[in-house]
């Protein structure tokens, strides 16, 4: 715990020296960059790739609630009881730069969790597992020069086993991934790239994620999260809005155990999803929601149903 | 720059502190020479995929109607193979069980077993001949669990090895809808042994370790019994006065045991302290 703690400290210094190393708040004008969600649960189908991203600010502290829900069989027949998944989330989000082209994300979840099983309502809750990302800007249009801009972003980060794994929950035939953590010391690539006509834009969004066997010798199916979302900057002298409407997709490897396959626990999932956000001054708010379009999560034992989120930041 | 650099120092202690804390002993994992560890066999029990609830409808390929409301059975010699083909018998005198639907009892548990990695389970369906001619005084105990799950004819005839008991929709020569009286006994006889053993893959391994319960999950299809390889009717069943099926000897014994043959099947293994099952 005391090495968290640190960690924390870490990242606060990095939020420190982003306001006294005296660079320049973005301008709402230069509108840009994902902030990619990389997996906040970390278990699978919960909470990765959600891709919920400021369209509005590059660099900003923020909080932000979501909301996934689950329906999940519970036992192993055709007709055992469906029951209902509730995964809700309240996390701190940063993205900070620490020097020219290359920025540090932090992400700080705390879940609550409930479903009601056959033998009555379960709930769990803590604080989950901590993702810092580093990302590198590979290639960024100068401005003005075309009348497309690009950028493109690379980075590597490590989420830690902040949150606690109960390995009771994950073994037998209800979602395993009823977790506020994965227990592992996952690695994560991610790249992003946006591409910007004047107030239109499209955000790509491509992450992997390679989770390790935790002590429980549980080991979670490496995941891949990609997304692509359209945006439009309507900018008045107030304010400034960002509507967006993409596609998010994940797919699961399978989970192991003792390192042996677990059967039917791979999967995919394609979201659709729509957003806005609205900035004024240095704050901004963003409300998104992803509906499923098509999905094969744990093989077929476990069905999304929809996420939400709503998010407040302030601009650095 | 200075103040940068010292940012992405701070980035690189970090990191390391992650990697520093990252260990991966355990203990309570190991196979102990000697040790031993626990197992049990927990059988769900369905209808072609569906859970059984008794007294609910079911109706099978045979197209006929069926309302379970009992369901007992034997299981027993229950044995646990490891990859290499070398295997754990359970000790003899307590290697017999009664799996019943309607006493909730669906775990049949296993202490003192060799710690190892146990890839499949073999076990009887019902009581075996050797057995059974050791004598009632040498099985008392378990005759009398038997008897007290509706197990036993009388001794001279011996276990039950299933009992199957229901309804089903008949519909009488005067066009009626009925609600008949069923009742499977599988058991062994004079003519024919009727006990069957069966051997299940695990889809991964039952890892036996001291202190730690390996809990197999098996789903059990009690619909094949009927309506499995071999089909067999109940209305092909009537008694003369065509009030009820009872079946409990003949051929219709040796197709049931071939039917059983099928019935098992592992869906999932927990391993690891504290997997009890409900």
């Amino acid at each position: 715990m005391k090495k968290y703690l640190l960690l924390l400290l870490f990242i606060s210094q990095f939020g420190f020296s982003a306001t006294i190393t005296n660079i320049p708040p973005p301008n709402f004008k230069h509108y840009l960059m994902d902030f990619d969600d990389c997996d906040a649960c970390g278990c699978s189908a919960s909470g990765g790739g959600m891709g919920f991203s400021s369209m509005l600010d590059k660099n900003f502290v923020g909080v932000r609630y979501f909301n996934q829900s689950y329906s999940s069989r519970d036992g192993i027949f055709k007709n055992s009881p469906w029951i209902d998944e509730n995964f809700n989330t309240v996390q701190l989000w940063a993205r900070i730069p620490v020097f020219k082209n290359f920025q540090i994300s932090a992400l700080v979840p705390y879940h609550f969790h409930n479903r009601e099983l056959s033998t009555g309502r379960q709930t769990i809750e803590g604080l989950g597992d901590i993702t810092v990302l580093g990302l590198y800007t590979v290639y960024q249009t100068k401005k003005d020069s075309t009348v497309f801009t690009h950028m493109l972003q690379a980075g590597a980060g490590v989420k830690a086993p902040t949150g606690k794994y109960n390995s009771a929950a994950s073994t037998g035939s209800v979602n395993p991934s009823f977790q506020v953590g994965t227990g592992s010391w996952d690695y994560l690539l991610a790249a992003e790239y946006v591409i910007k006509k004047q107030d239109l834009g499209f955000n790509a969004m491509l992450n992997y994620a390679f989770k390790t066997e935790n002590d429980q010798h549980y080991q979670f199916g490496n995941q891949l999260n990609y997304a692509g979302t359209f945006f439009y900057v309507v900018e008045r002298e107030k304010f400034t809005l960002v509507p967006q409407v993409g596609l998010a997709g994940e797919t699961y490897a399978t989970n192991k155990q003792y390192g042996e396959d677990i059967p039917d626990t791979k999967g995919d999932i394609l979201f659709s999803k729509v957003g806005l956000e609205a900035g004024s001054g240095k704050f901004s708010v963003g409300l998104n929601a992803m509906l499923p379009i098509s999905q094969n999560l744990t093989g077929g034992r476990v069905e999304a149903n929809y996420r939400w989120s709503v998010n407040l930041n302030y601009s650095l | 720059m200075n103040f940068q650099l010292k940012n992405i120092a701070a980035v690189l202690a970090a990191t390391s502190l992650f990697v520093s804390c990252s260990n991966d002993d355990d203990n309570g994992s190991k196979v102990v020479e000697g040790a031993v560890g626990e197992a049990e066999l927990f059988f769900d029990n369905g209808m072609a995929g569906d859970a059984l609830d008794l007294g609910n409808a079911y109706t099978n390929s045979n197209g006929e109607t069926v309302t379970v409301k009992k369901l007992n059975y034997i299981i027993s010699n229950v044995v646990l193979i490891k990859e290499d083909g070398s295997s754990f018998v359970y000790p003899k005198a307590e290697n017999y069980f009664i799996i019943s639907e309607e006493k909730g009892q669906f775990t049949v548990h296993l202490e003192n077993i060799p710690v190892g990695d146990y890839k499949k389970v073999k076990f009887g369906i019902g009581v075996d001949q050797q057995r059974y001619l050791e004598g009632e005084s040498a099985q008392k105990s378990f005759w009398d669990l038997a008897y007290a799950n509706d197990m036993t004819w009388t001794w001279s005839i011996g276990y039950r090895f299933i009992n199957f008991e229901g309804t089903f929709a008949e519909t009488s020569d005067h066009g009626r809808h009925e609600e008949l009286p069923f009742q499977v006994h599988q058991g062994s006889n004079s003519a024919t042994d009727n006990y069957r053993e069966v051997t299940l893959d695990l889809p991964t391994t039952a890892r036996v370790r001291e202190k730690e319960l390996s809990s197999i999950h098996i789903m059990s299809d009690i619909n094949v019994l009927l309506d499995g390889d071999t089909k067999i009717l109940l209305h092909d069943n009537l008694n003369a006065g065509g009030t009820a099926v009872s079946i409990m000897g003949g051929e219709n014994l040796i197709k049931i045991a071939q039917n059983s043959l099928k019935m098992f099947k592992v869906d999932h293994v927990h391993n690891g302290p504290g997997s009890h099952h409900e």
